[in-house]
């Protein structure tokens, strides 16, 4: 009865995202100087590209950072 | 301070990342979300005076900060969602009218400036600070405190919500989530504040999360994970504007949003352990708190006019006060959301462990 009412903790999914967490930042941040320095030149279509970046990294994170807590057993309360 | 503005005349510098940068901006941005995934708001006013702190140029700051934003409110509003505290409608309605209050904000920012300078733009932002966080501030904790007293914490905005209501000029929204009805004509107005304070001191939700609450009648949930939507539409109009003149420096925002997007759904989390008052309680705390923090630097910007005789040792002293103090407000309130947090968990253990038993002793 116990095993039936714990569930499976997402370690896969955790994984897959803090490679492609890593890898994101990883990523930037070896060539940080060259992505700064063409973002600070401005106009729409690089303000276009900011925006698209930080949703990019929002979202691969932000599931890393959600299924993170998920696996260490920090879950919202069931309404 | 003030979040929106850009200034096409100001001197693009980017800082050198160091060691210390690294490891400050990623907890600073872990502080500052699990705030806003609690109380909606909140973080950006210490993250940009926080950034600075670091060597970091004031609009690089401002810019950064606020690209962090919204990819960070986006995250949070996701997850408030699936406990059903957003109400996207009111959101995009509130934060389409905030957008056009940040752009009357600026011109009000600018006229000041050039009236005052820079000192009087200061005061003013100051100003506006101590006395709307006085006010609403003030007035959430003590709905706060009376709120823990009763069982039922909803009597209170039920009755205001109620002229609210009686307001009847079409046309009327019907807010699902928020389960209110009230007109397009008051909405506006209070998105619209909501923009405007955004502008002069960078965080809306001081004015946006009370009145949902108060006179719209959302309960402090769906206000709070609401204005996540707000926060998401003005922080992307925000750095678009800002992109625009490439003073985002990616590298500050990437730093912040590692640490704000763990933050942000752990107080996401942590909003559904707790009661009602708690959320408003966390509001009032950090309203309070930052008010003191805002009140400790007029007497300095009262120098910078000539206004007052102020030593400039006096004034460090105070500008250092007033920071420590706004990280004072961030650790306070963490610890205040974590607790709450912990309670909620073992409280909710107690109750799984209760339950079998109860059926056990049926059963016999």
């Amino acid at each position: 009865m116990a095993d039936e009412t714990k569930t499976k903790k997402p370690v896969g999914r955790l994984i897959g995202f803090a490679v492609l967490s890593l890898g994101l930042y990883a990523v930037f941040f070896l060539n940080a100087d060259m992505i700064q320095k063409f973002f600070s030149a401005g106009g729409v279509a690089r303000a276009a590209g900011i925006t698209l970046v930080a949703i990019c990294f929002s979202l691969i994170h932000g599931n890393f950072a959600g299924t993170f807590w998920d696996v260490v057993g920090v879950k919202g309360k069931k309404q | 301070m003030a979040g929106y503005a850009v200034d096409p005349n100001a001197v693009k510098e980017f800082a050198k990342l160091t060691p210390m940068m690294t490891a400050f901006l990623p907890t600073l941005g872990f502080l500052g979300g699990l705030l806003s995934g609690f109380i909606g708001s909140g973080g950006a006013f210490v993250l940009t005076p926080g950034m600075m702190s670091t060597g970091v140029a004031g609009p690089v700051a401002v810019a950064s900060n606020m690209c962090h934003k919204f990819p960070k409110a986006l995250v949070g509003a996701m997850k408030r969602a699936k406990y059903g505290h957003v109400d996207v409608f009111l959101g995009l309605i509130m934060g389409l009218s905030a957008f056009v209050g940040v752009q009357v904000g600026i011109k009000v920012q600018k006229w000041i400036l050039s009236m005052w300078g820079e000192a009087g733009s200061n005061l003013y932002i100051s100003g506006v600070f101590v006395l709307v966080l006085l006010i609403v501030g003030g007035s959430v904790m003590r709905d706060a405190l009376r709120s823990k007293n009763r069982t039922e914490s909803t009597v209170q905005p039920e009755k205001r919500t109620l002229w609210a209501q009686k307001l009847n000029i079409p046309p009327m929204l019907r807010f699902k989530t928020a389960n209110t009805r009230v007109s397009f004509w008051l909405t506006v107005p209070l998105g619209f504040a909501t923009g405007m304070l955004a502008a002069t001191i960078a965080v809306g939700g001081f004015i946006g999360v009370p009145a949902m609450i108060y006179i719209l009648g959302a309960s402090s949930f769906v206000g709070s994970g609401t204005e996540l939507v707000i926060a998401f539409v003005m922080g992307l109009t925000g750095t678009f504007s800002w992109a625009m003149a490439g003073f985002v420096d990616l590298r500050l925002t990437l730093l912040i949003l590692f640490g704000s997007l763990f933050g942000v759904q752990l107080g996401a989390i942590g909003t559904s352990y707790v009661k009602d008052y708690m959320i408003k309680l966390v509001m009032a705390t950090v309203m309070l708190v930052v008010m003191v923090s805002r009140l400790l630097m007029i007497p300095v910007y009262l120098g910078d006019l000539n206004r007052l005789a102020l030593s400039p040792a006096l004034a460090h002293i105070l500008d250092r006060a007033s920071f420590t103090v706004m990280c004072g407000a961030l650790l306070v309130c963490a610890v205040i959301i974590l607790g709450a947090m912990v309670r909620g968990v073992r409280a909710e253990k107690a109750d799984t462990v209760g339950i079998p038993a109860q059926v056990r002793r049926s059963a016999s």
